[in-house]
């Protein structure tokens, strides 16, 4: 009881409050800008806290990480330009409220969806870590594997419509990621000795390419044929209650979801947005609006990204393994701060625990307050004619994709994937199985094959073990139910093909 | 009006003086220094550079710029330290594998030899352990079980070909007739406590910083580490030099204390003179507490070395990685 109170008292000082809300408004400003990325704040402000106490260090770090991974959203709704992996699923939905003139509605669900999924984890977080992180050992690599194929089933619902071209564009996706070194074997594979590519196409740049860049080159293109860019007429109407509670079902399934990918070690926002978008469109009961900027599958994935932030700090405060990237950095962080995350730190420093869980919890109160107070200017960037926001969404773009590991070659990758962007939209095929098959195929194939060299090369492990074997049945089933909808559809239409 | 036009005068003759003053310092005074790190930013290698770089403003008013550039396994980093103007004034504080291993898998653009040592800053030990309640509890047990059972004995590392695995190898060429255990590749250390916490592999080949949390909480038992002496933190832990003792000729000398050890390196285009000018300043740094201090809250220690003795720490490990791969390109 002493712990909680002097933890109280350490998270509500003045001092740890106010490097609470700055984090917070950082962290809005480095997830809404293209090609910056929570990593990226965080890892910047770490040697500015050196000097502070933990506590204060903390709130700065994790309002950060909240205000990031909830700001990528905001510049994915209003100009179609995702800031980070989190936020690509954002724009499965989010651009079509804007085009609908909803901006404003759109960015405050996901404002409310965030914080939802925010606190849910941190509840979570403080509630049962240390139980929920042993589940998190039960995680080998065949567990890992069944995981990202479980993961892969989510392009038969991104693509429903296009199911060819979804899983042309997601085998795309999955040989884009294998270029680079060989993670088990260290042989080199299509980085026709250009050390650049050694470690791979970084996702960063090709996502901000694929997304901003081609939607910038199809707007080029829309001005020089003469077409005149229609001003979005903007709607004052905001969220209303009523909304909030129709999808109370996506903002729960998006943040169970989002804090049990958070838990998992080494996945992230990325798949956990894309997992709860995939569940809460098969469980809805409006799935025709899914596509068409459904409510349900913006506050799903919403709740999810933000959700994965206490989920990732599980496994980090008590096993010292962190859950993401970020959380690795955070870790780095924690040893300055002279304490070493693992098994002891609940014993050795209780009350820093207590007040890292109540900055988060206050992280997220920063972040739904700054939001929505932000949102409401934000909205109106829509009203900018589109041939002085481009410009300005292309420098952005280049600047934070450079900015990111300070390599020209990261721009080279931004422009080939725009105008991959550019045919894909073009010619219909889906961008988003692309991206998801490019972040699962690190978690399926190096999994696969670890798994293989553990047990010397034993099939039988894949279904031997519980949660690898149910992840896998889930998987088979889905592909034959999606199988049966194809015929189905195909006795439909006599003779059409798909 | 004229009190003015003297005033502007005086100011201009003050200011291009302060200049020329400035620019008459000599090398490290006179502008400032570029580390580039080769890896992400956060890390351990980042974070020492920055309390460096915190040093070096404070006591000798030399400001340094740390650059983050990862990538290419470390590749990337080097490429831009070696494009830069050789003078002195660009610096990377790569690991291992950029010099001696990485060059010799793939093209970089780059080899050890374009490359000359500044000094060497720390070494990380490597630690091989096993789970405590699982066991092996000795390396001798662990190669026992290696023996009789190989299809269940698994160790791991940070990646396909690691310092650790090239280690290993080598001491089962020397001492074990080259007996083979199979190597599990992981991503990162943590990575690899996580499955050994987990049970999920029979030992795990470490730096310090990613064990010492679970050896104190009684999960990890540490077996063997790679160091002259015993660690601090390990006193219970033998060195394979110890292990090893009444085998060792000369030869093994080279190698069988190597750890993985990352330093500052500059192009060897570099003036001799200039490298040495920098000596004195990271001798003072290194041994100054407080950065020593800094260091260990980040799991580093301080191990300074000057040129030539880093030379000859980069040299035996570019013999062991040559000899174990003799012109191979992987392990498997």
């Amino acid at each position: 009881m002493t712990d909680l109170i002097s933890a109280f008292s350490q998270a509500f000082s003045f001092e740890a409050l106010l490097a609470n809300l700055v984090g917070v408004a950082l962290g809005i400003v480095f997830g809404a800008l293209p090609g910056l990325t929570a990593v990226m704040g965080v890892a910047l402000l770490i040697p500015l806290t050196f000097g502070f106490s933990p506590v204060i260090a903390f709130s700065s770090l994790l309002g950060m990480y909240c205000g990031a991974i909830y700001a990528g959203s905001i510049t994915a709704i209003l100009v179609s330009t995702p800031g980070t992996s989190a936020a690509a699923a954002t724009m499965l939905e989010g651009p079509k409220f804007t085009a609908r003139g909803e901006s404003l509605r759109a960015l405050e669900l996901t404002t409310v969806a965030s914080f939802t999924g925010g606190i849910f984890s941190c509840f979570v977080l403080a509630a049962i870590a240390p139980q929920l992180a042993h589940f998190a050992l039960h995680f080998s690599a065949p567990e890992y594997f069944s995981l990202g194929f479980f993961g892969l089933t989510i392009v038969a619902t991104l693509a429903e419509g296009a199911m060819l071209k979804g899983c042309i564009a997601a085998c795309l996706g999955m040989l884009i990621a294998m270029i680079g070194m060989d993670p088990l074997t260290g042989d080199m594979r299509m980085t026709f000795d250009c050390p650049q590519l050694i470690n791979g196409v970084s996702l960063i740049p090709s996502l901000v390419g694929l997304y901003a860049l081609s939607q910038v080159f199809i707007t080029c293109e829309d001005v020089f044929k003469g077409k005149k860019l229609k001003a979005v007429h903007l709607s004052k109407t905001g969220l209303k209650l009523k909304d909030l509670w129709l999808v109370k079902k996506a903002l729960l399934l998006g943040s169970i979801i989002g804090t049990f990918i958070g838990i998992v070690p080494a996945t992230g926002s990325g798949t956990a947005s894309f997992a709860s978008y995939s569940e809460i469109k098969r469980h809805s009961k409006n799935p025709e609006q899914f596509g068409n900027g459904s409510m349900e599958g913006l506050a799903a994935t919403e709740s999810a990204n933000n959700a994965v932030t206490g989920g990732a700090l599980i496994p980090l405060l008590t096993l010292g393994i962190p859950g993401d990237v970020v959380t690795a950095v955070i870790l780095g962080a924690l040893m300055i701060q002279g304490m070493t995350p693992g098994p002891l730190l609940f014993q050795e420093q209780g009350p820093l625990v207590y007040s890292i869980f109540l900055s988060l919890l206050l992280a997220n109160i920063f972040m739904l307050i700054l939001g929505m107070a932000s949102v409401r200017i934000f909205s109106r960037i829509v009203t900018i004619p589109g041939s002085i926001l481009m410009p300005i969404v292309t420098t952005l773009c280049v600047v934070g994709g450079y900015a990111l590991n300070n390599s020209t070659f990261d721009l080279c990758v931004m422009a080939t994937f725009g105008i991959l962007g550019y045919i894909m939209t073009k010619t219909g095929f889906p961008l988003a199985p692309l991206l998801l098959a490019m972040i699962l195929e690190s978690i399926i194939e190096v999994n696969f094959r670890r798994a293989l060299s553990i047990s010397n090369n034993d099939y039988s492990v894949f279904f031997t073990r519980p949660i690898c074997a149910i992840f896998l049945a889930i998987s088979v089933l889905i592909l034959l139910n999606m199988i049966r909808k194809q015929i189905m559809a195909l006795r439909g239409t006599k003779g059409k093909t798909c | 009006m004229k009190k003015i036009f003297l005033l502007f005068a005086m100011s201009v003759f003050l200011l291009t003086s302060a200049f020329a003053g400035n620019a008459k310092a000599d090398y490290p005074y006179d502008r400032p220094l570029t580390i580039i790190v080769p890896f992400g930013p956060g890390g351990a290698v980042d974070i020492a550079s920055r309390i460096l770089a915190d040093y070096f403003l404070q006591e000798f008013k030399i400001t340094i710029n740390v650059v983050t550039k990862p990538g290419g396994g470390q590749a990337l980093g080097m490429n831009e330290m070696l494009h830069a103007r050789p003078d002195g004034y660009t610096l990377a504080f790569p690991g291992t594998s950029a010099l001696t291993l990485t060059p010799l898998l793939t093209n970089v653009g780059y080899s050890v030899k374009n490359v000359q040592p500044v000094a060497q800053i720390t070494v990380m030990e490597l630690v091989f352990s096993t789970h405590k309640a699982v066991g092996p509890h000795s390396f001798a047990d662990f190669l026992t079980q290696a023996k009789e059972k190989p299809d269940q004995t698994v160790y791991a590392s940070t990646g396909a070909i690691t310092t650790q695995r090239l280690y290993l190898t080598k001491l089962l060429q020397r001492f074990h007739d080259g007996m083979k255990i199979r190597h599990a590749a992981y991503g990162s250390g943590h990575e690899v406590s996580t499955a050994l916490l987990g049970k999920h592999i029979n030992a795990g080949f470490q730096v310090p910083t990613n064990i010492l949390p679970y050896v104190k909480s009684g999960d990890f038992q540490p077996v063997a580490i790679t160091s002259k002496e015993r660690s601090k933190d390990l006193p219970d832990t033998p060195t394979f030099r110890e292990l090893y003792a009444d085998k060792l000729t000369p030869d093994d000398d080279k190698w069988i204390d190597l750890g993985s050890w990352h330093g500052l390196v500059a192009s060897s285009k570099v003036p001799k003179e200039r490298i040495e000018a920098l000596q004195p300043l990271l001798q003072k740094a290194l041994s100054n507490p407080q950065v020593i201090e800094k260091f260990q809250k980040v799991g580093l220690s301080v191990d300074y070395l000057p040129p030539a003795e880093f030379a000859k720490v980069i040299d035996a490990t570019l013999l062991l990685t040559q000899d174990v791969l003799q012109g191979r390109k992987s392990l498997d």
